[in-house]
């Protein structure tokens, strides 16, 4: 489904942010990165639908190469859908507006129709009551899963999801966990960059692990969590699980 | 501390500027203070040009004209030198009533309504006013055939009082004396009446014009004194007696061309001056009177500024769009284009529409001229508030509307651009007011709004005050409610963001 090869990216300055990235990702699988921040893992999410150019290597995705020129970009990434940590609602428009305009406008889907498929989408994140209230009124937690409906309503092949709960309350990301396990178990092919060690445990089929913008290694997450070959993977894990390293013995 | 510091410097500010407001001079004979100075001062403005007061061809930095000459002659009588001291025409006389120069000599025709104000010295010449027209004009054939007819003149001058009299003449007032017959020469009037020493400098010589019939009316210019100067008077009054009966004055006249049978008449009524009855009732005329005039000029300026905004705000978005998404030959013309006329003049803009374009063929009516020129001037202000707002919407609504399949410019009017409006509202409303009250500075291309009527009929009734007040209140009370406008709108967009 989603091909790097070979991926490399620079930043203006000349530094690499994505260093020789290669990855295979089948339809149906839920992958999540973690990482370090600064490691590239929201650099990564977003070559995925050209939101980052790269600079070498060849992204494919859904039979499409993202650096041929005769890729409808705009087609393709409308079967990608997206969630951002700051959500990234428009402001100036109801939770259902917010819906409604990118199948309308791009899908040239009927108002009516849009409507309806907007509610039900609302009905799936649990929002049904709130389809004419500004972002501005609704909590973190309740503006991402509009965020995620928002996505869902252009029936995405592929969902990106970068950091989608790392600027909510603790007691708000369940809410929004809760929808992205039930869209996995549905069969979603899924890119989740997250901290997430309960979600990435029960849901992930894989786990990339990326330092200095490159991937350390890749796994199913016990591989990772509970025995990770590397180095660098095993440091990280300790300190965001709280773990003492075993091979660094306090002195008595 | 600095606080107080603050309000301690501010009201020593305010008592020297009321005690300097209070303050006035001690009598002291004019005649001797000017002895002693070594210098008399006199006021005119060069800008209203030959042959009276105007820059030398040869040598722009000194100026030449009948009435340097006179002035020199003047101060060598009085034994001191002669200092000019320049001043816009239409307000020579309430300069000089401030103390600005001691007298004025500037074409200033002696008017009841100006006696009343100033004194006037004898009068030193004798005009008459000239009626110009193009040179193929064959129907208008003296002041009589102006009726319907569209005719120019000087603000304040009494040729206005002229043609205001015929009646059903379509009068354009020019605050200099070269526009009126450049705009005759292209067509964009039928006809001008200025004083002959004016037509005989810059009318004559034009091929494109000629004179249509005998001059008319007659008048006399005299030197302007202070009230309270009568010693002054005196002695000016001696000195031109002097002039006339040596032939210097006579020698003055003949040296620029303006010497004619007419002025053998200075000889004889060298008393009468109060030819022109004209205008006396406006000096006691009750303020209603005036109130017609001021509405209607009132009305030209809110029609001018709405429609000039309505063209900033759209071509202001024209540019930035340009600016921010074309690509490079159209994107740096947009940026040249707001950068040239933000660091411009609006005046200079407006000269060049107007003024400027006849010389390459392009003429302009003056609503044509004021719409462009104001509204070309504000888009690139406003080109640059859209831009402050495009910038402040955060770089995620673009990813969020590309990631679900939106084009840019699908983006661009869906989700950034409504955002960027709403931060750009108060900028804009706040840039109205401000082109609400430039929008004066269109009198200079003979648009006669509010504040060139305020000049007009104050140059003419000598109630800068009064009218001056009315016209403050007038413009306040169009600009407020839009400030209120502002204020309610910033608000209320603060409450949906």
């Amino acid at each position: 489904m989603i091909k790097f090869a070979g991926v490399s990216k620079y930043f203006n300055n000349g530094a690499r942010v994505l260093k020789d990235i290669s990855l295979d990702i089948n339809a149906g699988e839920v992958v999540v990165v973690c990482g370090p921040s600064g490691a590239g893992k929201s650099t990564l999410l977003k070559t995925i639908n050209k939101l980052e150019h790269i600079d070498s290597g060849e992204i494919i995705v859904d039979g499409f190469s993202l650096q041929d020129s005769k890729t409808n970009l705009t087609m393709l990434r409308a079967e990608i859908g997206m969630v951002f940590q700051h959500f990234n609602l428009y402001p100036h428009k109801t939770a259902i507006q917010n819906i409604m305009l990118a199948p309308m406008k791009v899908k040239k889907l009927g108002k009516k129709e849009a409507r309806e498929k907007a509610m039900s989408l609302l009905g799936r994140v649990g929002l049904s009551n709130k389809c004419d209230v500004f972002p501005s009124q609704l909590s973190g937690g309740e503006q991402q899963r509009v965020a995620i409906a928002r996505s869902l309503a252009m029936e995405p092949k592929i969902m990106l999801f970068d950091e989608p709960t790392s600027s909510l309350d603790p007691e708000l990301t369940s809410e929004v966990l809760d929808v992205m396990v039930s869209l996995a178990q549905s069969g979603m092919t899924m890119v989740v960059v997250t901290h997430e060690i309960g979600f990435a445990c029960n849901v992930a089929d894989r786990i990339v692990f990326m330092d200095n913008g490159e991937i350390v290694e890749t796994g199913t997450p016990p591989d990772i969590f509970v025995n990770p070959q590397q180095e660098r993977t095993r440091e990280f894990m300790s300190r965001i699980l709280h773990i003492p390293i075993n091979n660094t013995p306090v002195e008595g | 501390m600095k606080r107080l510091l603050r309000i301690c410097s501010l009201v020593i500010g305010l008592i020297i500027l009321l005690s300097w407001a209070v303050y006035s001079e001690p009598k002291e004979d004019a005649v001797e203070k000017i002895r002693k100075r070594g210098y008399i001062l006199w006021g005119s403005d060069a800008e209203g040009g030959a042959p009276y007061v105007f820059p030398s061809p040869k040598d722009p930095s000194r100026l030449i004209g009948f009435e340097v000459d006179l002035a020199e002659a003047i101060a060598h009588e009085l034994g001191v030198q002669a200092r000019q001291s320049q001043n816009a025409w239409d307000s020579l006389i309430p300069s000089l009533k401030r103390g600005d120069f001691d007298i004025a000599i500037n074409g200033i025709e002696i008017t009841p309504e100006r006696k009343q104000e100033v004194l006037f010295s004898l009068p030193y010449y004798i005009y008459t006013e000239q009626l110009v027209v193009r040179k193929e004009e064959t129907a208008i054939r003296g002041i009589d055939n102006l009726k319907g007819k569209k005719a120019g003149t000087l603000s304040g001058a009494v040729a206005q009082n002229i043609l205001e009299g015929i009646g059903g003449v379509d009068v354009r007032i020019y605050s200099g004396q070269v526009e009126p017959y450049e705009d005759l020469a292209i067509g964009r009037i039928d006809a001008v009446l200025l004083d002959l020493p004016i037509a005989a400098y810059y009318a004559k010589p034009n091929p494109k014009l000629k004179y249509a019939g005998a001059p008319v009316g007659r008048g006399y210019y005299g030197i302007v004194i202070k009230k309270e100067d009568e010693e002054l008077k005196k002695a000016l009054d001696d000195i031109l007696a002097k002039l006339l009966q040596t032939g210097e004055l006579k020698r003055i006249y003949e040296k620029w061309d303006m010497w004619n049978e007419t002025q053998e008449a200075l000889f004889q009524d060298i008393k009468g001056s109060e030819t022109h009855p004209g205008i006396e009732e406006s000096r006691k005329a009750p303020l209603q009177t005036f109130f017609p005039m001021l509405i209607k000029g009132a009305g030209i300026t809110i029609f001018i500024s709405v429609a000039s905004m309505a063209l900033a705000v759209s071509l202001g978005l024209i540019l930035t769009l340009l600016r921010l998404y074309s690509r490079p030959p159209f994107s740096s013309l947009a940026t040249a284009y707001i950068e040239l006329y933000r660091g411009t003049p609006l005046l200079i803009q407006l000269y060049i529409l107007y003024y400027g374009l006849p010389n390459i063929g392009i003429s302009l009516s003056p609503v044509a001229a004021a719409f462009l020129g104001l509204g070309m001037n504000y888009a690139a202000y406003e080109a640059e508030i859209y831009r402050a707002g495009i910038m402040s919407v955060p770089k995620g609504q673009m990813e969020a509307a590309s990631s679900l399949g939106m084009t840019k410019t699908l983006a661009l009017r869906r989700i950034i651009l409504p955002q960027a409006l709403r931060i750009a509202t108060p900028g804009i409303t706040n840039d109205f007011i401000a082109l609400f009250k430039d929008s004066s500075l269109v009198s200079v291309i003979a648009m006669v709004e509010l504040t060139k009527t305020y000049t007009i009929l104050s140059a003419s009734t000598l109630r800068f005050f009064e009218l001056g007040l009315i016209v403050a209140v007038l413009y306040f009370a169009m600009s407020y409610p839009l400030s209120l406008l502002a204020g309610r709108l910033e608000n209320k967009l603060k409450g949906t963001a």
